[in-house]
């Protein structure tokens, strides 16, 4: 049961957690909101975009705000499993030799998978585990990982050679897919400043404590949201299986399959975490829409047809969105 | 401070009545649009128009209507989803639904507190969400509309009343006669020219508007008003005798002909309709001789031996029919002598009636003729008598058929006679024309000139009413009737 102290420190953790990372990032507020909700839903995130437009530094900063252990892991064709989750080493202790376990950089608070579709699929398997069920088994061994405890992965969408697109269990195991875009005039006119200025770019300093980011996750499951609009959602997500009476024309086309029962999940804790971070007590229609687009649009798999002719899923979730009536 | 009780309660309510309200629209529109059905097939003639069925018809729309209203209300609405609907009307950021949602899950009171807070200080207005729509009016509007569309119709619209199939027989027997009247209401006979020209097919004029005077004379139904001293039996009597059973069975012996002609088989025979059509009518006949020809039609005999007792009987018929005619010729003989030249010559000049050459009209002259003419009619309808003239033209069989009433009947001509008249009126067969409200045929426009000098008025037909020992109250009636006809002259 939450108080009102707890939803009062909520709303001032999120505030100095965003204040802390627009130090770093100039502009993409929609891609650090994503960010920080995938924190308070303990989710994780997957950040798409070109190179060149702060991913790993969005990613670095907000490690720097919180007070949190932070891993890199930068992805590439050789790495393995082990480079990732740990390995077993012989060791020796008081003459008697032994394996002992020695972690990988996947236990950490905060880790960054660069480029995470460089890897084999093998080792990008790695992942599963630690992202869905927080724990990782090394031989018969399983260790849990420490929370709050999420993955931020980026991939570049334009860079297909020699790598390896994310499995459809794996990707799914992300609760928003964001792409980071082109920064608008103002904003590139301010990045150039702030990292040719003085002592060029700086990371934030810590904001946040552990203890302080578990109880906001806490205060995001109590927020409400109305019956009615649970069902709503219910049908957006239904609304993009093919096979779904509330599915539109062309996702009837165009669709292979639809979004999982994760999607639902997603939309909805991204919802309540929306809603906290926008200062309500409560889930509105408009949260709800903040979140449907990158909670779904890396869950719908399109069809050879929809492949051919290039269709956009996020064309193909904005009709649903516009067809699915809330009652 | 804010309660969402009170709300959730005020909205049912408001929502159930309006539920009751959509459910009472749709029923009504429903009912009127039956109601409307059955003004319009009343308007069509289906059926009569009854008071009993208009009450009724309004007892139906508001019985549908509250019945609409009580299951639209039974409905329960769904609360959350009506908070829903409110908040997104009212664009309240969700916060009814989400605070029922908190309250019945009885969790988190500092959500609780704080979405009550909001609402306290913006209370939602949700009477402009939960009102009467347009939607909600128009089954209303559309029903009232077809409610007034039919009352016009059952109200304003008399029905038409069904044509009735003339009898051209009867029709050119009547207009022989100079004085006709119509079955059918007198304003529509009046109206319709097509109508006019079935009573009389050679005009080729069509017929000036005619004046029910009868109808004048009779504001209330015949059985309620002069006519309310005749009994039922005698009303019953005057619609059984519609048609008169000889000219039914003229054309039933025609249609046999016809039938016999195109017919050569030995085997041709009567089928069971024919024989069941000539047994009922032989019941009606008032001839003996006439009942037993028919008879032989129905021993059983086929081919040819069939063919000629159609044909026997058919003549027999016709005898009979133009003895009848030939006495009914006789009334007009017995308009005193002051009116009775003017009278004579103008109807065959004016009207072109032709009587018909009888063999009591053969006879004339020859006192065998006149006894036996007026002896037959003595014996009244049924009495083989009756058909001895025309079978017999040799006067000294009827001589020596006449019956004691012989001696005390004028012979024709000498004045009235009223027991002549009465097999010209047949078994109660042009009783009928009492009791039908109708129009009185009016000739074509070129022989209209003489129609002023109409042999008929009450006082010619006074001896004629008491004979048929017809009730005081028609007498009035028909009395009435000629003054009316006749504007007090002759």
């Amino acid at each position: 049961m939450i108080t009102e102290r707890d939803l009062d420190q909520a709303h001032a953790l999120l505030g100095r957690l965003r204040g802390a990372i627009n130090e770093a990032i100039v502009g993409q507020k929609t891609v650090v909101d994503a960010t920080l909700i995938a924190l308070l839903c303990r989710g994780n995130l997957l950040l798409e975009g070109v190179p060149g437009l702060g991913k790993t530094l969005l990613v670095r900063a907000l490690a720097s705000a919180l007070r949190l252990r932070f891993s890199r892991i930068q992805f590439t064709p050789d790495l393995m499993p082990a480079d990732i989750l740990g390995t077993n080493i012989l060791s020796e202790d008081g003459g008697r030799r032994q394996f002992t376990y020695s972690p990988g950089p996947i236990f950490a608070n905060v880790v960054l998978a660069d480029e995470v579709n460089r890897a084999t699929p093998k080792t990008q398997s790695a992942l599963l585990e630690a992202m869905e069920e927080r724990t990782v088994t090394v031989g018969k061994a399983t260790y849990p990982l420490e929370a709050p405890f999420i993955v931020l992965a980026t991939q570049n969408p334009i860079e297909m050679e020699g790598t390896y697109p994310l499995p459809e269990a794996q990707i799914d195991r992300f609760l928003f897919k964001a792409s980071v875009g082109y920064p608008s005039l103002e904003d590139l006119t301010a990045i150039t400043e702030r990292n040719t200025e003085s002592a060029g770019l700086t990371l934030p300093k810590p904001v946040a404590s552990a203890e302080e980011i578990l109880s906001a996750q806490a205060v995001v499951r109590e927020i409400p949201i109305a019956w009615p609009l649970r069902q709503y959602v219910s049908r957006l997500v239904l609304a993009t299986h093919p096979e779904s009476e509330h599915a539109p024309k062309d996702v009837k086309s165009f669709v292979e399959y639809g979004a999982s029962p994760r999607a639902a999940i997603a939309v909805i804790l991204g919802a309540k975490a929306h809603a906290l971070l926008a200062g309500e007590p409560n889930v509105r229609k408009v949260d709800i829409e903040a979140v449907f687009r990158p909670a779904l649009v890396h869950r719908v798999i399109l069809n050879f047809r929809g492949e051919a002719e290039g269709v956009s899923v996020s064309t193909l979730l904005e009709q649903a969105w516009k067809e699915t009536p809330v009652l | 401070m804010f309660s969402l009780s009170r709300l959730e309660r005020d909205i049912a309510q408001r929502s159930r009545a309006l539920r009751g309200l959509r459910g009472a629209g749709i029923t009504f529109a429903a009912a009127v649009g039956v109601v409307l059905a059955g003004s319009v097939a009343i308007r069509f003639g289906a059926f009569a128009p009854r008071l009993a069925l208009s009450l009724g018809a309004l007892l139906f729309v508001g019985l549908a209507a509250l019945a609409g209203y009580l299951v639209g209300r039974a409905r329960r609405p769904s609360i959350p989803r009506l908070l829903l609907s409110i908040d997104l009307a009212l664009a309240t950021g969700e916060r009814l639904s989400s605070l029922h949602e908190l309250r019945s899950r009885g969790a988190a009171p500092p959500l609780q507190k704080r979405i009550e807070e909001i609402l306290e200080q913006a209370p939602p207005a949700w009477r402009r969400v939960l009102r009467i729509r347009r939607t909600e009016v128009f089954p209303w509007v559309a029903g009232g509309v077809a409610l007034a569309l039919a009352i016009f119709l059952a109200v304003t619209i008399a029905p038409p009343v069904p044509a009735t199939a003339a009898d051209p027989g009867e029709v050119s027997r009547i207009s022989s006669k100079g004085t006709a009247v119509s079955p059918s209401d007198s304003g529509e006979a009046a109206a319709d020219g097509a109508a006019a020209g079935r009573l009389d097919p050679g005009q080729s004029e069509p017929a000036l508007p005619l004046v029910d005077t009868l109808a004048e004379i009779l504001p209330a139904p015949p059985s309620r008003g002069l006519l309310s001293d005749l009994t039922d039996e005698e009303v019953a009597q005057g619609s059984r005798s519609a048609r008169d059973p000889r000219e039914a069975l003229s054309e039933l012996l025609s249609q046999l002909m016809s039938r016999a002609q195109i017919d050569p088989r030995q085997s041709f025979a009567l089928t069971e309709r024919e024989k069941t059509a000539l047994r009922d009518l032989l019941q009606d006949l008032p001839s003996s001789g006439l009942r037993q020809s028919l008879s032989s039609l129905l021993s059983g005999e086929t081919g040819d031996a069939l063919k000629d007792q159609i044909a026997d009987s058919k003549r027999l018929l016709d005898s009979l029919n133009q003895s009848a005619e030939g006495e009914g010729n006789a009334q007009v003989d017995s308009v005193p002598e002051d009116q009775k030249t003017d009278a004579s010559e103008d109807e065959s000049e004016s009207i072109g009636w032709v009587p018909p050459v009888t063999s009591a009209e053969g006879n004339t002259g020859s006192a065998e003729g006149g006894e036996r003419q007026s002896g037959t009619k003595l014996d009244g309808p049924g009495t083989e008598d009756e058909l001895a003239p025309p079978l017999n033209d040799e006067g000294g069989t009827a001589a020596g058929r006449t019956g004691p009433g012989e001696g005390s009947a004028p012979p024709p001509g000498a004045g009235f006679v009223p027991e002549d008249l009465l097999g010209s009126l047949g078994a109660g067969g042009d009783m009928r024309r009492f009791f039908t409200k109708g129009m009185p045929f009016e000739p074509p426009a070129e022989e209209r000139g003489s129609a002023a000098v109409l042999p008929l008025d009450y006082e010619a037909l006074r001896a004629l009413l008491e004979a048929r020992a017809l009730t005081p109250g028609v007498q009035a009636l028909v009395r009435t009737y000629f003054e009316k006809i006749t504007q007090g002259g002759p």
